[in-house]
């Protein structure tokens, strides 16, 4: 009858320690992922923050060279942000007239990092008529800036 | 009975303190980061708004037939101090290099720019358009004397 009770004790006290340690770990692995996501979200964020550029062209005189086809105009971008700017043609995106250019009709200069104060060019091929224009340029993290220029 | 519930309830208790240290040091480490880049935010508007330089004068002279120097003149009339080697100098929308006197454009100091072998002849209208490193633009008209 005393081992019996003593055996239910240690049962229950088993038990116990199983439940507890198995919650424990559920939510130490579950706080975790959430701290992993905070983190991934506040460098987001950082990143947003410290990232800025202008489009820099004289809106009435853009660089155009026409000895190619379509012809390739050619748009400045100043990293006025105080992080640098990955230019890469799978990073960027850029819409004139809110149709977006292909990859395959864009070259970059740098390719790479754009640093601080830094002067970048954008080029870009493909046929525009007389008139205004409207240029978009977003990075990958969602920073844009736009220019209204005349051809 | 009683040892059980003591003992389970301290283990969740480890485990809570555990998770509960790892949330805090990730939000401080994060909101430190957060906080220096807004700071530096704060610092490049500061810098946008008391940003300014006027364009005092553009000499362009004809060195050949079709090509020209040109100097250009600038006044630093806000209070933060340039850095000249970034600025952007654009002659009719294409940029161009320059050379200048001062590595530094200091508030109230004049900087010279001087820029060679540029396309045009006697007596041609260009435009000019200079960004400075925080994007600060300032555009001008000259002719090629």
């Amino acid at each position: 009858m005393g081992f019996g009770e003593s055996g239910v004790h240690i049962i229950f006290f088993i038990a116990t320690i199983i439940v507890a340690s198995s919650v424990s770990a559920v939510l130490v692995t579950t706080v975790q992922k959430v701290s992993l996501s905070l983190k991934v979200q506040g460098e987001n964020l950082e990143d947003k923050i410290a990232t800025d550029f202008e489009i820099v062209n004289d809106p009435l005189n853009i660089p155009v060279n026409t000895s190619t086809s379509p012809p390739e105009y050619t748009f400045y971008i100043k990293n006025t942000g105080s992080k640098s700017i990955l230019l890469s043609e799978s990073t960027i995106t850029v819409l004139i007239d809110g149709t977006a250019v292909s990859s395959s009709n864009m070259r970059l200069n740098p390719e790479g990092n754009l640093k601080p104060g830094y002067l970048g060019e954008v080029y870009i091929k493909t046929s525009l008529t007389s008139g205004d224009h409207t240029i978009y340029i977003i990075l990958e993290n969602g920073i844009s800036d736009s220019l209204r220029f005349s051809i | 009975m009683g040892f059980s519930t003591s003992a389970g309830f301290a283990i969740i208790m480890v485990g809570l303190f555990i998770s509960m240290s790892f949330i805090a040091g990730e939000l401080n480490r994060g909101l430190n980061n957060v906080n220096l880049a807004i700071k530096k935010q704060e610092e490049r508007k500061y810098e946008i708004e008391n940003t300014d330089f006027n364009i005092l004068s553009v000499n362009a002279w004809n060195t050949t037939l079709t090509e020209y120097d040109m100097e250009i003149i600038l006044e630093n009339t806000g209070s933060v101090t340039l850095e000249s080697s970034k600025f952007t100098v654009m002659v009719d929308g294409v940029v161009v290099d320059f050379s200048y006197n001062s590595t530094y454009f200091y508030p109230l100091d004049n900087l010279r720019l001087t820029l060679t072998n540029l396309t045009g002849s006697e007596g041609s209208g260009h435009r000019l358009k200079l960004v400075s490193e925080n994007g600060v633009e300032k555009y001008a008209e000259f002719i090629v004397t």
